[in-house]
């Protein structure tokens, strides 16, 4: 095509597929577009560690070029980047002993359903920076990928692929362990 | 206030929002030559070199071609013919071709008075031993 459309109006989908055609600028769009919010993933499914995220969010990205002409046409984009980027950080927290999809024990935890919790909105902030940061895996990947990537259940189950009742009851559980650590902060 | 789910998980998206802010991202071009021509850009200057090229090209052929045509109006061929003796001739052409070309030819019809030697029959050769026959006219 002589003139290209505007690749900024352009779905991520459209944009992988005209990436898996040979177009770089397509797919420089699709870096420009999920960067940083990858990067932002990274860093906080990895301690905090600012080099090592933009360094995996750089593979990630990487990875996805090396395999774009594997792309299928339907696929959704942002499952197939996460996809990636959870077991880049999967093989990394294996390597450090921590268990991010896979165990079973962590679903037999007990869990309160009936938390109510008050605290200031100044204090939630400060204290859920908190709870997050000390939240166990599976549930801090699972939470990640849900409310902060705000990536589907279908999605998640693609990614992880765990069953789909194993994500939701996570999901569910997750809540209430983060509701049950900000309890804590009530009284502070 | 009280805290429910969408508190939690809108204050979760706030703090991602924050630190996303924050964050020093590498460009994508920077481990990549990213000199981009469009294909438009390229494609019409080449159009228009091999369309100039190829127009020369014919124009050299034309030339060519035209060359003798255009400088050459009449070509004569004049061909040595030695006058043939009457004996050989009666010898050498057929009674019908005789008769056939036995005519006086144009130019000697002209000029009746020339004395010749001898009778030319068969060829159409003028005095001056050019074969106005063969004449080529373009």
């Amino acid at each position: 095509m002589l003139f290209p459309l505007r690749l900024t109006s352009q779905t991520d989908e459209q944009l992988m597929k005209r990436a898996a055609q040979g177009n770089d600028r397509a797919f420089e769009e699709l870096y420009n577009r999920h960067a940083r919010r990858l990067q932002g993933f990274f860093m906080r499914r990895l301690g905090n560690d600012s080099d090592l995220a933009a360094d995996f969010m750089h593979d990630t990205f990487l990875r996805l070029y090396a395999a774009r002409e594997n792309y299928r046409e339907g696929r959704n984009f942002r499952a197939w980047l996460y996809t990636i980027a959870y077991n880049l950080c999967k093989n990394h927290l294996r390597n450090q002993l921590t268990i991010v999809g896979d165990s079973s024990a962590v679903d037999d935890l007990p869990v309160d359903d009936n938390i109510e919790i008050e605290l200031d909105e100044a204090i939630l902030h400060q204290a859920l920076r908190e709870v997050l940061k000390n939240l166990p895996e599976p549930y801090a990947m699972l939470f990640s990928l849900h409310y902060e990537e705000e990536l589907s259940v279908p999605q998640i189950v693609q990614i992880t692929d765990l069953p789909e009742g194993t994500v939701k009851s996570r999901l569910h559980k997750t809540m209430n362990i983060i509701k049950k650590e900000l309890k804590q902060y009530e009284n502070r | 206030m009280k805290i429910d789910n969408q508190d939690i998980i809108r204050a979760a998206r706030q703090l991602r929002n924050e630190e996303n802010e924050q964050l020093n991202v590498r460009p994508w071009n920077r481990h990549r030559s990213h000199f981009h021509v469009p294909t438009w850009l390229v494609a019409i200057p080449a159009a228009a070199i091999i369309g100039f090229v190829l127009g020369l090209w014919t124009q050299d052929n034309k030339q060519g071609s035209e060359s003798l045509t255009a400088l050459v109006d009449t070509v004569y061929i004049k061909v040595s013919d030695p006058q043939p003796s009457q004996d050989s001739v009666a010898q050498a052409i057929p009674a019908s071709q005789t008769t056939a070309v036995s005519r006086p030819v144009t130019r000697r019809a002209v000029r009746p008075s020339t004395p010749h030697s001898h009778t030319t029959v068969g060829r159409p050769v003028a005095d001056d031993h050019i074969r106005y026959d063969l004449l080529v006219r373009n």
